[in-house]
């Protein structure tokens, strides 16, 4: 939101207050100011002066002209303008004179001298687009002034950020702002200047009616009529203020509705009296329009009206989408003379859905979306009528004045203490300061023996201001914070034990990148055209409404596809890829669940990869559970046969902790693979972080060693090489000896022809006695027979 | 016997003379032989004895082992010096290694933002807080209703939030947790939540439609915004590892009242302001305030006994300022990750 100083000094005066440290005050304790703009400073030495003679330049469009620039000295001067013409006082930058990076030079344009320009409003910087004609200002200016006397062409504007207010109604004008000024540096607040247009009201014998439908939806609706109104363009001073701040100037009647927007914040609509039909009848009727009804906005689009949209209906026929925008039968123009004004207040939901429905967001919307304050509308007639008559002297009042007020404002009266803001903001206020600040900036306040009673101001009452704790802010902010001190609580000694879940987490991420994988952030949802081109079957259980993105509507049901996106979009600078993440999927019950995903494309075998995962999960769970793991081939544990064949049919595996299924790893389907067509071997892992919060840290068996001397023996067996570890080990385990103490896997070997090899090894003791070899020869013969009832031989 | 005085002095001068030009093991063995092997000289002088008349033996005795053990010695010392030469002499002779060879173990990467979180969390911890973990996905009543943003609330448009089919949505920002941690604590409780939000909008170099935030409360009895002001500086300040000057600034959220952005005073900036702070000598680094008594009632917790105040700041763009990431989009790049490697 942009403020213009000049404005702001219309009713507080800033001038002993540099802008620098105005900006930062109201940076500290209102809004922050993001910018400040210093406009026209670069425009020196322009003067007013007048046009005495106009000749045109015959074959052009240029005019040879005589200006008098007050010294009664005659200048020549060339000038494109069509309004130039005898008597008209212009803005003039005589030769030297600087505009912005151009410095006026004496020149000679088709044979005649001219010593200067007669300037148009964006020559003077005061708005962008290129105007055609040159600004004409009021017959009776002295000439020669100094043209910022004259002109508010100069003006610093402050750039507000619209965010941090959202809550603050009274703050989107600039009476509002100044307010906040005036109660920050303790100033003195003017009021805005106004003519008394109730009493004018009250002699007139027309009167406007006007009915509200829906009470709910329209607090207040007030409305006057004007006339002997000559409607041409903007007084100079709000063309200037409008475009200064970045509003095109419309006409009289319409820059004069937005000049009170910016000026108090009422937003409001002038009709133009002259087009209604019936003729010389008014009625006014606030009520919900039918959906789909033609309108032609003024904007000159042919829209229809939405559900549920207030409409502003005079003689039976909708005449303006109630804060919204105007219809274009009924805009004022050229040749309005007489005018009926409306003051509003309008439900600020209806109007956000109404607009958002109508794709218009206009600055009245804007306003009314942020709750109004329904007591502003006869003060806003009031300005207007002001504004009115400065332009039009013969302008009259020539209606009643109409003002529907079926649901009046309700005063907030909160009731506060000295140590409750002081308890609230950790700091003592000086006493008696409390009530002064809160005074300053319009609040009520009544004191007794123990405590304050503060009347809220209607501007802070519609939804700012409703708490106790709101004026606690209050008085604090404009005090400043910095004058509240940090200070440490007493700490609460019985804190609660710390949650287990994001410890692990940052252990199980550790424990990746020092494997040699990089942590990758990837998002929720699936990429559903990436996944169909690649054959990655991820069918969504849920789906966002309204991504940007239609591809990106299905949240992912499994980790790993978003990792396998990863290795598509990096495939071309990597010829190596190890990445994983932990992060959040849509289960099939539609509850989120978190996954740790891991996935490896290298040019190496496949065996090494799944060994480097296996070999992963195991280091994993031993170092960070210190506990163990079982992997057997996979078997479906999911209900998904081989999640729905995003894996390899005969190496994919199933990761067991005691009998909690944890996950799986294993090949990606060579389907994928293929379509990636980069990599000689991807596999991939996905572990169900949940189940690792359940795992019982510790739960690896602690066998006790013996005091007396104990043998180790090693087998190597010869089996079939379709034959599975996980079954021999089996046969292994199930042996039973007192002298056999424990049992390990030492190494496998592929001798060729269809066979390999599994060595293990019995540690063989007692924990009683020392063990004769004949002894030992038992265990070992007992093993191996046992062995070869299960099939397993030497 | 002066026969055999002299003849001792010239055994230990031979021994002497023959050490002095020894320079290698294999010759110090010879000379071992040569005196002290079995029919080495001094070995045959002292079996010498033998010969030697009773009377003298005693004297005889003496002699012969005083100077077998002072050639002992003097061997032993020769010896530990060209032990000591050879050893040299083996290292010198073997390879060299290069080690200055970076390492071939793979070296994988913790994301920046991960990195970020993980400080932050270790600072809270000592801080007496618990770290919880917010969902991705929530109720519109947790992510909205319970902060105080109103069915009406602009923040609830469909352009900016990700709305799901069974009318939850992917959570706008992690305060989305915090009625839920209210109810499962109570009060008093300390806890922060480093989590994930979406907000669906435009991707570009510096918004995400996907971002990290850590979010924060502190419930207990007369909590202030002085305190609140003590815990945003400590932490900045542990996070920058210096004393870090902080400001607060007003600022609007439903949730809180008052509520505040927090500046930091620019770590960046030397002797002039600098572009990180856009000249401003402020870094806005979080946003705070003290929780909305209603929004503590709508937890569970008694607003009257209680009080609190709640942070969040934005780890993603922590990151980019630790780092000096200049461009969001960098975050998904592999190659840009890569160089987060575990030192
Ligand atoms: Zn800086």
């Amino acid at each position: 939101m942009k403020l213009s100083l000049n404005w702001l000094n219309d009713y507080v005066d800033t001038s002993k207050i540099s802008v620098k440290t105005l900006a930062e005050r109201l940076s500290l304790s209102t809004a922050e100011v993001e910018l400040i703009e210093e406009r026209g400073q670069d425009r020196t030495n322009l003067i007013t002066a007048k046009i005495v003679t106009r000749e045109a330049i015959e074959g052009t469009k240029l005019s040879a002209l005589k200006v008098d620039a007050g010294d009664g000295k005659l200048l020549d001067v060339v000038c494109g303008a069509p309004n130039a013409r005898a008597g008209l006082v212009v803005c003039f930058s005589p030769a030297g004179a600087r505009l912005g990076e151009m410095t006026v030079a004496k020149t000679v344009i088709r044979g005649h001298e001219s010593n200067g320009m007669c300037l148009s409003a964006d020559e003077l910087g005061i708005c962008e687009e290129r105007q055609e004609t040159i600004i004409e200002l009021p017959n009776n200016t002295k000439l020669g002034l100094a043209l910022e006397t004259v002109v508010g062409y100069r003006d610093t504007i402050l750039h507000v950020d619209p965010k941090s207010i959202t809550n603050r109604p009274d703050l989107f004008c600039h009476y509002g702002f100044a307010r906040e000024i005036a109660a920050i540096f303790d100033l003195k607040l003017k009021a805005p200047k106004t003519l008394g247009v109730k009493e004018e009201a009250a002699l007139q014998t027309e009167q406007i009616k006007v009915k509200i439908e829906n009470k709910e939806l329209c607090r207040r609706y007030s409305a006057i009529k004007f006339s002997n109104i000559k409607n041409e363009s903007a007084p100079l001073d709000i063309f200037v203020r409008l475009n200064m701040l970045g509003n095109k100037s419309v006409n009289m009647l319409s820059d004069i509705t937005n000049y009170v927007m910016l000026d108090i914040g009422q937003p409001m609509h002038a009709f133009c009296f002259n087009k209604l039909k019936p003729s010389k009848k008014c009625e006014i009727s606030v009520e919900q329009g039918v959906v789909g009804t033609p309108v032609r906005t003024l904007d000159n689009k042919d829209r229809t009206l939405p559900a549920n949209a207030l409409t502003i209906n005079i003689n039976n026929k909708v005449e303006a989408i109630a804060g919204v925008i105007g219809c274009d039968d009924a805009k004022t123009d050229e040749n309005t003379t007489n005018m009926i004004l409306e003051s509003a207040t309008f439900d600020a939901t209806s109007i956000r859905r109404t607009r958002t429905n109508l794709g218009v967001y206009t600055e009245a919307s804007k306003r009314y979306e942020k709750t109004l304050d329904p007591e502003l509308t006869l003060l806003a007639i009031d300005r207007f009528y002001y504004l009115l008559k400065k332009a039009n002297k013969n302008a009259v009042v020539s209606s009643g004045l109409a003002d529907n007020y079926p649901n009046p404002h309700k005063a907030i009266n909160l009731r506060i203490t000295k140590s409750f803001i002081d308890g609230y903001m950790g700091k003592e206020s000086k006493a008696g300061d409390i009530e002064k600040v809160l005074t300053r900036l319009g609040f009520v306040v009544t004191k007794n023996k123990t405590e304050m009673n503060v009347l809220v101001p209607s501007w802070r009452a519609t939804k700012d201001v409703k708490f106790a704790e709101c004026l606690v802010e209050e008085y604090a902010r404009i005090v400043g914070y910095a004058s509240i001190l940090p200070a440490a609580p007493t700490m609460n000694i019985e804190g609660n034990p710390q949650p287990r879940g994001f410890v692990v987490e940052q252990e199980v991420k550790k424990h990746f990148a020092q494997s040699g994988f990089n942590e990758v952030h990837t998002y929720i949802w699936s990429d559903t055209k990436l996944n169909q081109r690649l054959g990655i079957v991820d069918k969504s259980v849920l789906r966002t409404m309204n991504s940007v993105n239609k591809d990106n509507n299905d949240l992912r049901t499994k980790l790993y596809s978003s990792l396998i996106k990863v290795v598509e979009q990096n495939k071309k600078t990597q010829s190596e890829i190890r990445v994983f993440e932990i992060g959040k999927i849509m289960g099939s019950d539609s509850k989120e669940a978190k996954r740790l995903s891991a996935i490896i494309a290298t040019g190496e075998e496949d065996k090494d990869a799944l060994e480097e995962m296996r070999d992963l999960l195991h280091s994993m769970f031993n170092n960070n559970f210190n506990a163990k793991i079982r992997i057997i081939p996979y078997k479906d544990e999911c209900n998904i046969p081989l999640h729905e064949n995003n894996f390899h049919i005969n190496n994919t595996f199933s990761v067991y902790c005691g009998d909690i299924f944890i996950g799986v790893f294993g090949l990606i389907n060579p389907r994928i693979r293929k379509n990636i067509d980069r990599y000689k071997t991807i596999a991939m892992l996905e572990i169900r972080f949940e189940e690792l919060l359940g795992i019982k840290v510790g739960t690896t068996e602690i066998e006790s060693t013996s005091r007396f001397p104990t043998t180790t023996s090693d087998f190597t067996f010869v089996v079939g090489e379709e034959t599975k570890y996980f079954e021999f080990e089996k046969a292994m385990m199930s042996f039973r000896d007192e002298f056999a103490m424990s049992k390990r896997f030492i190494t496998d070997y592929d001798v060729g022809n269809g066979r390999k090899t599994f060595t293990v090894e019995i540690t063989i003791g007692s924990r009683e006695k020392t063990l004769t070899s004949a002894e030992i020869e038992v265990v070992r013969e007992k093993f191996v027979r046992h062995m070869i009832e299960y099939g397993y031989s030497l | 016997m002066e026969n055999i005085e002299s003849k001792c002095g010239k055994i230990k001068e031979e021994l002497e003379t023959r050490l002095a030009n020894v320079s290698d093991l294999k010759t110090l063995e010879e000379v071992r032989i040569e005196f002290f092997g079995k029919s080495g000289k001094i070995t045959l002088l002292v079996g010498d004895i033998r010969n030697v008349p009773n009377e003298q033996k005693k004297k005889y005795g003496e002699l012969t082992n005083a100077t077998k053990e002072y050639a002992i010695a003097y061997f032993d010392d020769k010896k530990a010096v060209l032990d000591h030469l050879a050893l040299v002499a083996e290292q010198q002779n073997s390879t060299a290694y290069d080690m200055s060879v970076p390492s071939k173990k793979k070296v994988g990467s913790l994301h920046p933002v991960t990195i970020v979180a993980n400080e932050f969390s270790e600072i809270f911890k000592s801080m007496g807080f618990i770290v919880e973990q917010g969902n991705e996905i929530e109720t519109e009543y947790n992510n909205f209703e319970a902060l105080r943003i109103g069915k009406d609330h602009p923040a609830r448009d469909m352009q900016d939030t990700f709305y799901l089919e069974d009318g939850r949505v992917l959570v706008t920002h992690t305060s989305s947790a915090q009625n839920r941690i209210y109810k499962q604590y109570g009060a008093p409780v300390r806890a922060i939540f480093p989590g994930r939000s979406y907000r669906n909008e435009d991707v570009d170099a510096t918004h995400d439609v996907s971002f990290f935030q850590l979010e924060g409360i502190l419930v207990d009895e007369n909590i202030t915004v002085a305190n609140l002001l003590y815990f945003m500086k400590s932490v900045f300040s542990k996070a920058f590892g210096r004393e870090i000057e902080v400001r607060l600034r007003p600022y609007f959220f439903p949730f809180t009242e008052p509520s505040f952005e927090v500046d930091v005073k620019c770590i960046y900036c030397g002797d002039t302001p600098c572009k990180v702070c856009k000249e401003t000598t402020w870094i806005e680094l979080a946003g705070c305030g003290m929780i909305h008594p209603e929004v503590l009632e709508m937890g569970g917790i008694d607003s009257k006994k209680y009080r609190g105040f709640a942070f969040g700041m934005g780890l993603t763009r922590f990151a980019t300022l630790k780092y000096g990431i200049k461009d969001i989009r960098e975050l998904h790049n592999l190659n840009f990750l890569k160089q987060f490697g575990l030192k």
